[in-house]
């Protein structure tokens, strides 16, 4: 095990450069540790503490768009007045998660890095539009946030790559909304979840983004939905020839949290209901 | 009576805030050395070998050790000798412990671990009891895999059906639940003088250790000592399984002659300890249209696990209790407790009656529904009662608070206004209430009559101060403070400065088992009668000092007589230099109950706790989730001795009661759990609790009880899921007749 | 790895692996056993201790990241013998069964009232999420925090 512990990305980039092996990044570790302690890290690697990197704290506000660095807490998202009101919907997810100790410390990089299709900023993210900026070394890439995840667990970072930061772009939004069904009301991990943000005006959509948690392989966006609402007047058979199509992009599993078809059933009823607040 | 009755403070409270009660992992020898368990990696092998010689040249390791290493006999002692403590030539179960490194640290005994190469043969194996009963199942216990078999013969079960108007039969099933005490098993072992070893640990019952360590290491238990150390919760799951913990820490320590700390993580807990059984229950019942029961006919059936540990007489209190707090004159029961190749099961809060009650509760409701009948009058009109007999015969003839804990319950919840017909309900959110009732017999019974005893050491010293020792334990329950109340009623000592002992086998006497809620009367009276005679030594040196005859009084650290008063300080200080004898014995044995095994009938408890709980529930129809609004749990306790501890039981045996109804769901895989930490087994959070859980507590005197008191531990869960269930369906009129009720099973049924 | 942190007020050192958890530090580096391990997971919530004023699982936390830090366990927060008021209400409430997962709920109460004074329902309910309590049902817990913010 070769341990470090950087202050900054210039840091970083020369201990990233020297690493042949696999890396390994320290950031809030909520996720690390239970891997590390369930031996599923390998020993033989570099560990890169992260956590203290300056570069990759703090929220910034830009004309057309919002900036979460990688480090960022849920509990300071969840404070933060930025994103309160340009991200609502982040803060609405981000509060779901964990137990307070565990957003005092985990990250949205994190959050987003691990991967999990049950992870739930990402959602809000998807419906927020967001690219992630990558950075290995001195090469720097933006990704769409759906282009990022690959699989369960799995996304498109290198071996030393990490996510610097979240970019959010400012949209006009006049309803939000995130839901999650787990198995209690705490510490809970998301059997479905669904974040719908978007803009209606007298009824009609003129705006709307939709995806669901915990219901395939990563976090899923419903393009078809989307487009066949905007531009339409919401009625219960709108909302309901919606979820249709919704619904068409889904692949829920059974496993010991839920089954495949109490997902699917309860990704229909959280569209449904998250589209009836919004009129 | 100024101290029994009154809720004071906990004598453990002010060590248990500050962070200062040692528990087991808490202790450090400077010198110790650290064990690991070498596990069954699949639920039933025929092991071919075991190579440790990798694992023992690792630097650090102290020692490798298997059966082969094992001085004295290789069995857990408890009902049936059929558990090693490390597995010979077959492992039954997935967890089944095999082997045990010995390390200078915990990560060097883990890497050792993994160096130990197990060659096996797979064996077919089964994990579900209906199956294992079959003829051509594979055999892991004798000839049929039953453990144990019961029945109840009583009356005439073909008559009470042809008597009945309406006969309905039902099939219930519940899941395992896990203990989820929040400190793991663990144990220190250390040898001391003269070939001696002594053993600290988390635990219930420090005598079942003491036979298990003398077991292993073939030495007298009079050269044992086990000392229980601060426990962090056990709800029955240290009752049994700690034996097993103990024997290995003990093994280990003596082998290599260093103390040896040996401390389960989560996960090891979840795989290997014991659990709540699943139970499988079918019942048939029949009743006049006005409502009265005539016959009722039970099959229960409980997996066991791999091994039989506790589960012969988890069924057997499963089986008298049945049938319900009801008086049926025909009642049938068939149980079995089955062996399949899972981690075997054991004690948990209830012990047997959980299950059984879920079924017996929820199908009273489901036969108010075909009678159309509001089930609270269902219930009223077959309750136990004075002068009415229980399923096994038993015929009541004291202390029966059942109704004036219904009645109390339901005027508290406002339960007839607030119950109407399910069909009536309309909309996404739907309200309903749901009651469910209990009796609970106190302590071990007629089948475990042989263990129903305790005693109690009692010493007064000059300065007044007393100490007590007790063979029974105190795991969060609160014991020791209700046991030093009594103490201190009896004695006049004000309750500061009587204190229990630290349980150790060498100081206090041989009580049974800290389980069946049977510590507050069986160790209570055993303190009273030491106690009583060191009264009765004190009276008469006060009525010798005043010169007076006639009875003495205590009050506020003072003793009455003849109009006069004397410190009880002042008074001990007195008998000190009488020099009267100011330490005493005390013990206390119940005779009396009896159960003939032929027919299921006798006399099983001495005495019986009766309960009533009521949920109020939310249910969102389209989601399945359910909310409970409120809750309220009354019991009848014979007396509290500290009412705030006896709400506090009350209150924390709810909230695992509606864990066990809605939430807690052990997930298994070829015999193999799958939800082995809290990430996947789901207990209660704050927010998940109803906003208002309402305690009643009725207290109809048992006479035989230290002043008047019943059994209070388990009771508190025993009804709550049941409650729940009826509540969802008085909701919904959706009846789900497996446990946990999960989401799922809402929206997907019918 | 060379770590300095400020342990309950005053500044130690300690050389550990750098993976070592704080919960590990704290009790086998420096016999502070008041903090328990109920699962390893951040699950529980037993080993909550307060780092930089906030409640964290110092099981998840490698001891790199509290390099230079302020810590606080139990142990820190009883002054000249003194109780924390928090430990009173506990006491006298009967907020205390076994005790394993009591020192947890005391900090992260504490960590909540230092911030705020008198936090609503729903914010010691969010506070306290995180540690599980398999004994009291919670009730009486509730009920120290709340009679407590009363006074």
């Amino acid at each position: 095990m070769r341990f470090f512990k950087v202050k900054n990305l210039g840091e970083l980039k020369k201990i990233v450069k020297r690493s042949k092996e696999k890396i390994y990044f320290l950031a809030g570790c909520t996720d690390f540790m239970v891997y590390y302690k369930d031996g599923m890290i390998e020993e033989d690697a570099t560990f890169i503490d992260i956590s203290e990197i300056k570069e990759l704290k703090g929220i910034k506000e830009y004309k057309d768009r919002i900036e979460i660095g990688s480090l960022t807490t849920f509990s300071e998202i969840i404070e933060d007045k930025i994103i309160k009101k340009y991200a609502p919907v982040l803060v609405e997810a981000s509060k779901t998660i964990g137990s307070k100790q565990i957003r005092n410390r985990a990250t949205i990089g994190g959050n987003i890095a691990n991967s999990s299709p049950a992870g739930d900023s990402i959602p809000a993210l998807y419906v927020l539009g967001s690219f992630l900026k990558l950075i290995k070394g001195e090469r720097r890439r933006k990704v769409k946030i759906e282009e990022f995840f690959i699989g369960v667990k799995k996304n498109i970072l290198e071996n030393g790559e990490i996510i610097e930061r979240i970019i959010i772009p400012k949209k006009k939004i006049n309803f939000y909304s995130f839901k999650k069904i787990g198995p209690r009301n705490a510490l809970s991990i998301s059997k479905v979840s669904c974040a719908i943000s978007g803009y209606i005006k007298d009824r009609v959509v003129k705006d709307i983004s939709i995806s669901f948690g915990a219901v395939g392989p990563t976090v899923i966006r419903c393009r078809e939905a989307e487009e066949f609402l905007i531009g339409k007047r919401v009625s219960p058979s709108i909302i309901s020839k919606a979820k249709e199509k919704a619904l068409k992009v889904i692949s829920p599993i059974t496993d010991f949290r839920s089954s495949g078809m109490y997902r699917f059933h309860t990704a229909g009823v959280l569209f449904e209901r998250i589209l009836k607040e919004a009129i | 009576m100024e101290i029994v009755g009154s809720s004071k403070i906990r004598k453990d409270a002010f060590d248990k805030v500050t962070g200062k009660a040692r528990f087991v992992d808490d202790y450090k020898r400077g010198d110790e050395l650290y064990a690991v368990t070498f596990r069954s990696p699949r639920p039933h092998i025929k092991i071919i070998s075991i190579d440790t010689e990798e694992a023992k040249k690792i630097e650090g390791v102290a020692g490798v050790f298997t059966y082969k290493d094992i001085p004295g006999v290789n069995k857990v002692p408890l009902v049936f000798d059929d558990y090693p403590f490390l597995a010979e030539d077959v492992c039954k179960f997935y967890g089944q412990p095999i082997a045990l490194v010995v390390a200078v640290s915990k990560e060097i005994a883990r890497k050792a671990l993994k160096k130990i190469k197990l060659k096996y043969k797979e064996l077919p194996a089964v994990f579900d009891p209906l199956e294992a009963m079959k003829k051509d199942a594979p055999k892991i216990y004798g000839k049929d895999n039953v453990f144990r078999a019961y029945k109840i013969r009583k009356g005439d079960i073909n008559r009470g059906f042809k008597e009945a108007d309406v006969v309905i039969e039902r099939t219930y099933r519940t899941n395992y639940q896990v203990h989820s005490y929040l400190e793991t098993q663990g144990m220190l072992a250390e040898p001391s003088i003269d070939g001696s070893i002594t053993v600290y640990g988390t635990m219930q019952c420090p005598f079942y250790v003491l036979d298990a360590v003398s077991n292993i290491l073939g030495i007298p238990q009079s050269k044992i000592r086990v000392v229980q150390t601060t426990t962090g919760g056990a709800f029955g799951g240290k009752e049994d399984v700690p034996s097993i913990v103990a024997g290995h820490a003990a093994l280990c320590s003596f082998l290599t002659n260093r103390p040896v700390k040996l401390i389960y993580t989560r996960e090891e807990d979840f795989d290997s300890m014991s659990k709540r059984h699943p139970g499988w229950i079918n019942i048939k019942i029949g009743a006049k249209r006005n409502g009265k029961i005539t016959a009722i006919k039970v099959k229960y059936v409980l997996d066991g696990g791999a091994f039989a540990t506790l589960s012969p007489i988890v069924l057997w209190r499963g089986t008298v209790h049945s049938t319900g707090p009801y008086d049926i004159e025909n009642v049938w029961v068939d149980s079995f407790a089955v062996a399949t190749n899972k981690v075997p099961c054991g004690a948990f809060r209830g012990f047997g009656q959980p299950q059984a009650n879920f079924a017996n509760e929820s199908i009273i409701d489901e036969l108010a529904h075909e009678l159309k009948m509001n089930p609270l009058e269902l219930r009223k009109k077959n309750f136990l009662d004075i002068g009415k007999k229980t399923a096994t015969g038993h015929l009541i003839k004291e202390s029966c608070g059942l109704k004036k804990v219904v009645d109390k319950i339901t005027k508290i919840s406002n339960f007839n206004k607030k119950w109407k017909d399910p069909q009536n309900k309309k909309g996404r959110i739907r309200r309903g209430i749901g009651i469910a009732t209990s009796f609970y017999g106190v302590g071990l019974g007629a089948e475990g009559k042989f263990l129903e005893k305790a005693g109690a050491h009692v010493q007064i010293f000059k300065d007044g101060s007393v100490l007590v020792a007790v063979g029974n334990t105190e795991m969060g329950q609160g014991a020791f403070t209700v046991l030093t109340q009594i103490a201190s009623e009896i004695l006049g000592a004000p309750y500061e400065v009587v204190n229990i002992i630290e349980p150790d086998t060498t100081r206090i006497p041989d009580s049974g088992p800290t389980v069946a809620s049977r510590t507050t009367v069986m160790s209570g009276n055993a303190i009273i009668n030491a106690c009583k005679i060191l009264r009765r030594r004190i009276d008469g040196v006060v009525r010798d000092i005043f010169n007076v005859r006639g009875k003495v009084i205590s009050k506020n650290g003072y003793y009455y007589a003849g109009g006069k008063r004397i410190s009880y300080f002042d008074a001990v200080k007195e008998c000190y230099n009488r020099r009267v004898k100011m330490a005493e014995q005390g013990f206390y044995r119940v005779e009396g109950t009896t159960f003939d095994r032929k027919t299921g009938i006798g006399d099983a408890y001495f005495t019986y706790t009766y309960s009533c709980m009521v949920a109020e529930v939310e249910v969102d129809i389209e989601l399945g989730t359910v909310k409970i609004l409120r809750f309220y749990s009354g019991h009848d306790i014979g007396k509290a001795v500290n009412p705030k501890l006896a709400e506090g039981q009350i209150e924390g045996g709810a909230v695992q009661g509606i864990g066990y109804a809605l939430y807690e769901n052990l997930v298994l895989e070829e015999g193999r759990i799958i939800t082995n930490n809290f990430t996947g087994y789901i207990i209660p959070t704050i927010k998940d609790i109803p906003d208002d859980i309402r305690v009643v507590i009725v207290e109809e005197k048992y006479p035989n009880g230290p002043y008047g008191a019943k059994g209070l531990g388990e009771p508190p869960l025993i009804a709550a899921a049941p409650a729940i269930a009826n509540a969802i369906f008085n909701a919904t009129g959706k009846r789900i007749r497996s446990l946990p009720i999960l989401p799922e099973k809402i929206v997907f049924q019918e | 790895m060379k770590v300095r942190f400020k342990l309950n007020g005053k500044w130690v050192d300690v050389e550990v692996s750098p993976l070592k958890t704080l919960l590990e530090v704290l009790r086998e580096n420096f016999n502070l056993t008041g903090t328990k391990e109920g699962c390893g997971k951040g699950e529980c919530g037993a080993c909550t201790v307060i780092l930089d004023g906030k409640a964290v699982n110092s099981c998840l936390i490698p001891i790199s990241q509290v390099d230079g830090k302020e810590v606080i366990t139990i142990e820190g927060i009883t002054k000249n013998n003194e109780l924390h008021p928090i430990q009173k209400a506990f006491i006298e409430e009967g907020a205390v069964q076994c005790g394993f997962c009591t020192p947890g709920f005391v900090m992260s109460v504490k960590a909540l009232l230092d911030k705020k004074k008198k936090p609503s329902d729903e914010e010691i309910k969010e506070a306290i999420e995180g540690n599980l309590c398999r004994c009291t049902g919670y009730v009486k817990i509730l009920k120290a925090i709340k009679k407590l913010i009363q006074k």
